[in-house]
């Protein structure tokens, strides 16, 4: 690594980023970053089934769906741009871990895709600092020569560190605006973020549900608080060392005691390690107390079969208010 | 209360735990061996998803605890990225769920693991505790030499059979065998009884390694024995990884050291830095690592192994044929779960064991078309 070596990023002056996985955790602008230091940011465009389709021939078959669907906006990217930047996010708090797969990913796709291009990568660990702040000025220094901007970078880097740091919940970015606008009442959906966010990833299940008149809370909304998500059944009071193990746990156990939420999606995909153990640690818990509904989804998931379970929830949910209302 | 104790087989391991733990003054309870049955009652009760080698431990501990068994011995553990992090605690809920009652202890070497038998055995003093410990470690490392030798002898050996009838001798007597004062002559006996086994050197022998997930390279129930099959085809088979190792894994002192000083892991890790630059968990910088370094030795090419829907060894097994191309060697990823059919497994190592043979030996390969 070193400054200005190679020629053939900076005479691109236009950096690709993914619109997947890591992409939806962080609040972080890094439009703004590359800006300082002389580069224009071009995000892949939402994903539809060509971009799953056109990165599907170079994806291991037992990748998941969302690793799969990443694949698409990189090969979708390579279109543009000939340098992809890919954030190696590898802890979001101290003690915490994200999914291998998301650890492994800029190696992952460097050494999958056989296409020449470019792969920059910072490995962002947000519980040891100097580490981080070091790797994003190996990162900068790799772009820039000039030690201002260079500086610059990491010190806008530095300060707004905040925006990926556990306190502030993800919650600008929750899809849609509707608020109160069903009348069937509140739902809670839990997911990873990605699962919440990209609609080719989950079948557009939010605005469904919506369309049937529920209103809904994600567990993005809820913090992924270190101090507060202790898990007094659930784990054995030890904590899940996955950043997003523990907000799912979080959302899930605050949405139990919250009388409003009147029933639980959990929305996983095929092959994901995490929550095939979360939820086994959930599931009974929930099944105690509302209604719950797991869809496992992957790139085979048919819509109609979607629909039916949806539908059979959504009635479900909506004959139990009406007995109540007739108790009450 | 009489403590009894059970603990998950790892292939023939159970020979050096169930030493250990009735050393420690416990009253063991081997379960039986892994068997379809194990497996189904694993299946039955743990989620969906989970990897294999959940799966199988769960259906031994269950049977473990049908026999009579109140305290779980649970080897390894509670550190790392992936799922074996947890694997204690989804034991503890799954077990309790069902309306098995029972207490878990950490068979590792932390002080947690002295801190616990203390409480079930309180006259223990630390020196029998560490003395066990060392004939425990003995023990281990003579089993490991049995097993190495096995599958070291068995491609050339003219009567088919002698290396694991000679296995099972030694496996038997080093059961039986408990003052460590008998272990060093039971080593000597094992070099030479190995040594007399009547062997061919002239055969057309390829050499493969193993790496992958840690549970599948033990454990014969899981990979159909693999071992036995390519031996017999003509196959000198050499483990990445000795449970030795993993049991020591996981200690601070250790990963120093491997971090810093020039020992084989470090090795390992600077081989497989192009690939995957930090641990992601599990062993797959290990397996991308130690295959560059089968390479090295001179080994005829690789056999990766990892359960199905293993978080980090999927990575490695999909930057695996880049390292493949780059490096000359031919490895073979296989993906193990619950439904892999013996006759499906056993062909696609065969074509792999075939492929290198006939790279090898281009003089001695059958000509198909006559």
């Amino acid at each position: 690594m070193g400054n200005g070596k190679n020629n053939q990023l900076l005479a691109s002056k236009v950096i690709g980023i993914p619109r997947g996985l890591s992409y939806y955790l962080d609040n972080f602008s890094w439009e703004a970053f590359f800006e300082i230091l002389g580069y224009r940011v071009e995000y892949s465009e939402d994903s539809s089934v060509e971009t799953f389709e056109a990165g599907n021939q170079f994806v291991g078959s037992d990748q998941c769906f969302p690793v799969k669907v990443y694949y698409g906006h990189v090969i979708a990217l390579l279109k543009k741009t000939t340098t992809i930047f890919i954030p190696q996010y590898t802890s979001l708090e101290e003690g915490t871990y994200c999914c291998p797969k998301v650890i492994g990913l800029p190696q992952l796709i460097k050494n999958t895709i056989r296409q020449e291009f470019n792969l920059i990568t910072a490995e962002i660990d947000l519980g040891r600092s100097n580490f981080t702040r070091f790797n994003m000025l190996l990162l900068a220094r790799q772009l820039s020569w000039n030690p201002f901007r260079i500086f610059r970078a990491v010190t806008y880097f530095d300060q707004n560190r905040k925006g990926l740091s556990p306190e502030i919940p993800a919650a600008e970015k929750v899809v849609g605006d509707g608020q109160n606008q069903g009348n069937n009442g509140l739902i809670g959906v839990v997911g990873h973020p990605y699962a919440l966010q990209d609609p080719l990833l989950n079948m557009g299940i939010l605005n469904r549900l919506r369309e049937y008149g529920f209103d809904l809370v994600t567990s993005e909304q809820y913090p992924r608080s270190g101090a507060q998500t202790n898990c007094p059944v659930y784990f054995n009071r030890r904590k899940p060392h996955w950043d997003f193990g523990r907000n799912i746990l979080y959302a899930v156990q605050s949405m139990l005691q919250d009388k409003n939420i009147q029933g639980i999606i959990f929305i996983t995909f095929f092959g994901c390690g995490i929550d095939a153990f979360l939820e086994e640690i959930f599931k009974d818990h929930i099944c105690d107390q509302k209604p719950y509904l797991s869809l496992t989804l992957d790139e085979h998931s048919g819509e109609a079969g979607l629909m039916t379970r949806i539908e059979a929830f959504s009635d479900m949910m909506i004959r139990k208010e009406g007995k109540n209302r007739n108790a009450g | 209360m009489q403590v009894k104790i059970t603990f998950p087989h790892a292939g023939e391991y159970y020979v050096v735990f169930k030493d250990l733990l009735s050393n420690l003054g416990y009253e063991v309870v081997v379960p039986p061996p892994t068997s379809q049955k194990t497996l189904d009652i694993g299946i039955k009760y743990s989620p969906a998803q989970a990897c294999l080698p959940f799966k199988i431990t769960l259906g031994n501990l269950i049977e473990g605890i049908e026999k009579g068994a109140n305290v779980v011995g649970m080897i390894g553990g509670k550190t790392g990225i992936c799922r074996l992090a947890y694997y204690s605690e989804m034991y503890q809920k799954i077990l309790a769920d069902n309306g098995y009652q029972v207490e878990l202890l950490a068979v590792k070497v932390k002080k947690e693991f002295w801190v616990n038998v203390r409480k079930h055995h309180p006259t223990l003093t630390l020196r029998q505790f560490m003395k066990t410990i060392r004939d425990f470690w003995q023990k281990l490392i003579i089993f490991e030499l049995i097993r190495e030798r096995s599958l070291e002898l068995r491609p050339y050996e003219i009567n088919k059979g002698d290396c694991t009838r000679m296995k099972q001798r030694f496996l038997r007597e080093l059961e039986q065998t408990s003052e460590s004062s008998r272990l060093k002559a039971l080593k000597q006996e094992i070099i030479k009884g190995f040594d007399s086994i009547s062997i061919d050197t002239k055969r057309n022998v390829i050499k493969l390694g193993l790496v992958g997930e840690f549970f599948l390279l033990i454990d014969q129930f899981s990979t159909l024995n693999m071992e036995e099959f390519l031996g017999n085809n003509g196959v000198f088979l050499k483990h990445s990884l000795r449970f030795s190792e993993f049991f020591v894994g996981s200690l601070k002192q250790k990963r120093f050291l491997d971090n810093y000083l020039p020992t084989h892991n470090n090795k390992v890790y600077k081989l497989a830095k192009k690939y995957i630059t930090r641990p992601i968990g599990g062993h797959a910088r290990e397996s991308i690592g130690e295959a560059i370094v089968f390479k090295q030795k001179g080994y005829d090419g690789v056999i990766h192994l990892y359960p199905f829907s293993c978080m980090p060894e999927v990575v490695a097994g999909s930057i695996a044929p880049k390292v493949s191309s780059d490096w000359g060697i031919p490895i073979l990823s296989i993906c193990m779960d619950e439904h892999t059919g013996q006759a499906g497994f056993q062909t696609r190592l065969e074509a792999f064991t075939d492929m290198i043979k006939r790279k090898k030996y281009p003089s001695t390969a059958v000509d198909y078309k006559n």
